[in-house]
């Protein structure tokens, strides 16, 4: 396991610059939250680690112990184990989650005890501990699925692949109280497998469930203050407006 | 594609679409140029009134197929060449030759097949268990053991399955009634009248009364099948009550140094019957093909049409079921994939004469590389045919920017007591759908491969496995420019 480390980033979208100046280390096996307010850039960040093609980074970069993932194409980052659960999974017509993880699995350096019958296995006992009918395992993925049936199909596939390190974009939004805790079940598993965890969020809410090591605001693009859970704890009472005005 | 548009694929996927149709276009010359000609008889090029008596007296035709064949040509020269629909001005009638035998049964194994015709079918992606029937090896290709063993079962209940030249010699009386009288004519249109005139090859099928056949039978199941003619005949008469599915295969890309395929289909679905007709096929990019396929559908008898078009220039193709009887059914499902400097042109047509009737059509394409696709549709309704339902979706795939796709839907309903509906859809394969898939650890091309697989899902699911896994490579194979 390594540390993803993000160094003096600076990148634009659309010609607009987005994030302007930010460092982070996500360390191994750590859990790191990053909270802001709407449009501080929060999403941004994670599609610039998987190399999203409308991102342009015009300084600094990223690593994830020896690799550049600044210089590789979004699924060879997948493929060092760096994964996003994105915070708008895209529908796929006529592909199922079935499908799609066990081509996925197939493209990754899998350990040798590693068969696929069994990880058919896995998708569905994941799913039920997901508390996902049947169905969804077989339908197109995320085509008509309701918000929360999306977050929990982007959980499914980071707790199947062989994840190093995660990153979390806004999973709480769109779930119910109930869902949120088969969730968070999940993040703890691969927590407990040593993965690390970016998690990107709005609110306190998920942390209820999972403890974070450090809690990051992020405005205008930058980070403005880093502090323990402590810290996502006062965000929720007085919110952000005392960090982002200070 | 229900899934929402965000934006067009980017700069970097555009400018591998075209290198990619580049490599593909170069593979097809390079292909056509290594392919070898191994005819034994092969008439003069062009058509003439000698042509065509040649063309009967090599096959020692009777009398009444030779004066079918010259009164064909006649309608031939007298009929216009259709212009509504794709330019076929490039089509010259008088540089084609008609007529070939090829070296049927030389090879008695797999093994003494030459290396070039072994090396065009793996490169052309004819399905395995169609090589060794293309080769015109006989009795080595293990669906043959089966066949073989099924056969006289079939024949004990009275099944015909030859090839439609034995057809004419061995049931002559069937042939004088079915064959172009009564489905399709030839006075309708000029490919019809020229098929009518030079036609070779090609499947006769008859099931009698009450027989079901529960596998589906294959062109290359046929035994003694002359591997002759872009002109081939199929025939089919599924009598009251039976059942049949038959398949053709990708055999087309033998016939490289004609320009033209012009097929007829002619389906006859009697009473209660039910029959589906499958075929996927792939053309070299230099042909064009002009088909024309109908089933007359009798009362409660149901017609599917389940195809799949790769390759070729131009494809004309709408396969047409007219729902004579009442309580008819059609069930259309058809997909076309147009690749740089293909036009395909295919659809639906329905013809509802009867109440009760009920079509649904489903029609996808994939534009690529600056190909054009159009979806030409004509559904009528007739007066009376009270209660009819049809249904027709067309749903476009673009992953690019340059790439064409239509949609010509022309609908008469002259009934009030029916049920209509239609959908089109154009999707792109967007870059956020891309990147997603490529946030599992799939490439850029097996990203893309994935949505067009997806796409043609419902396609896939009606075609036995093998076929279903062939056309799903060579759809990703066109796309990917991989070929040679």
């Amino acid at each position: 396991m390594s540390t993803l480390t993000i160094k003096n980033l600076h990148v634009s979208l659309a010609g607009k610059a987005i994030l302007n100046g930010i460092d982070l280390a996500v360390p191994k096996g750590a859990t790191c939250v990053l909270m802001g307010p709407n449009g501080s850039g929060k999403s941004t960040l994670g599609n610039t680690i998987l190399a999203h093609p409308a991102i342009t980074i015009t300084k600094g970069k990223i690593t994830f112990g020896k690799h550049t993932l600044s210089k590789m194409k979004t699924d060879e980052i997948a493929r060092a184990g760096v994964l996003l659960a994105l915070q708008h999974p895209q529908a796929v017509s006529g592909v199922s989650v079935t499908n799609l993880l066990t081509i996925a699995a197939r493209k990754f350096a899998q350990p040798k005890s590693f068969k696929m019958p069994h990880f058919r296995q896995n998708i569905k006992d994941t799913a039920k501990a997901l508390h996902m009918p049947d169905e969804f395992l077989t339908r197109s993925i995320n085509e008509g699925f309701s918000g929360g049936e999306k977050k929990k199909m982007e959980i499914l596939q980071l707790a199947l692949l062989p994840a190093k390190c995660v990153i979390i974009d806004e999973i709480d939004s769109g779930l119910d109280i109930d869902a949120l805790k088969l969730v968070a079940k999940q993040i703890s598993k691969l927590r407990a497998r040593g993965v690390s965890v970016l998690l990107i969020t709005h609110y306190n809410r998920i942390l209820r469930w999972i403890e974070a090591d450090r809690v990051h605001i992020m405005h205008k693009g930058k980070i403005i203050k880093t502090g323990t859970s402590a810290l996502a704890k006062d965000i929720e009472k007085n919110g952000y407006s005392a960090y982002i005005n200070a | 594609m229900k899934t929402n548009v965000t934006a067009p694929i980017g700069a970097h996927a555009k400018g591998a679409g075209r290198r990619r149709a580049e490599a593909g276009y170069g593979h097809a010359k390079a292909g056509n140029d290594a392919l070898p000609d191994r005819f034994v008889h092969r008439a003069k090029r062009g058509i003439t009134r000698e042509i065509v008596e040649e063309i009967s007296r090599e096959k020692n035709e009777p009398a009444w197929m030779r004066e079918f064949r010259l009164k064909s040509y006649e309608d031939f020269v007298r009929l216009p060449v259709p212009t509504w629909g794709p330019d076929l001005s490039g089509l010259d009638f008088q540089s084609i030759s008609y007529y070939q035998r090829t070296e049927e049964g030389k090879y008695k194994s797999w093994d003494e097949v030459p290396a070039d015709i072994k090396n065009t079918f793996e490169k052309i992606g004819v399905p395995q268990a169609e090589r060794a029937f293309l080769a015109g090896v006989i009795g080595q290709y293990e669906s043959e053991g089966f066949y073989q063993k099924l056969r006289p079962k079939w024949e004990e209940m009275g099944v015909i399955f030859c090839d439609t030249d034995t057809a004419v010699e061995m049931y002559p009386e069937m042939v004088k009634k079915y064959f172009m009288t009564e489905c399709i004519k030839t006075t309708e249109h000029k490919l019809a009248a020229l098929h009518g005139a030079v036609w070779s090859g090609g499947t006769f099928l008859y099931v009698p009364k009450g027989v079901h056949i529960d596998m589906p039978l294959q062109t290359y199941f046929r035994m003694n099948a002359r591997a002759s003619g872009q002109f081939e005949h199929t025939l089919i008469i599924v009598d009251e009550g039976a059942s049949v599915q038959y398949i053709e295969g990708c055999t087309a890309p033998l016939y490289h140094n004609n320009s033209l395929h012009a097929a007829v289909v002619e389906i006859f679905v009697k009473k209660g019957a039910r029959s589906r007709y499958t075929t996927i096929q792939n053309w070299s990019k230099d042909v064009y093909n002009l088909n024309t396929k109908r089933a007359l559908v009798e009362e409660d008898a149901i017609q599917e049409w389940v195809g799949g078009s790769l390759g070729s220039k131009v494809t004309m193709l709408y396969p047409c079921s007219i729902l004579k009887g009442r309580g008819a059914r059609a069930e259309h499902l058809n997909i076309a994939v147009a690749g740089p400097g293909q036009h395909k042109d295919t659809g639906a047509k329905v013809m509802h004469l009867a109440p009760y009737t009920t079509s649904n059509i489903i029609s996808k394409s994939i534009s690529f590389g600056g190909g054009i696709s159009t979806y030409r549709g004509l559904l009528k309704i007739i007066k009376g045919a009270k209660g009819s339902v049809s249904h027709v979706q067309c749903d476009a795939l673009m992953p690019d920017n340059i790439s064409v796709s239509n949609t010509i839907p022309y609908i008469k309903v002259d009934e009030e007591d029916v049920t209509l509906g239609h959908e089109a859809k154009v999707g792109r394969i967007s870059e956020e759908q891309v990147f997603y898939l490529m946030s599992r650890g799939l490439t850029e091309q097996e990203a893309i491969n994935l949505v067009v697989q997806g796409f043609m899902e419902p396609i896939a699911k009606s075609l036995p496995l093998e076929y279903a896994v062939e056309l799903n490579r060579l759809i990703a194979m066109e796309m990917e420019g991989s070929l040679g």
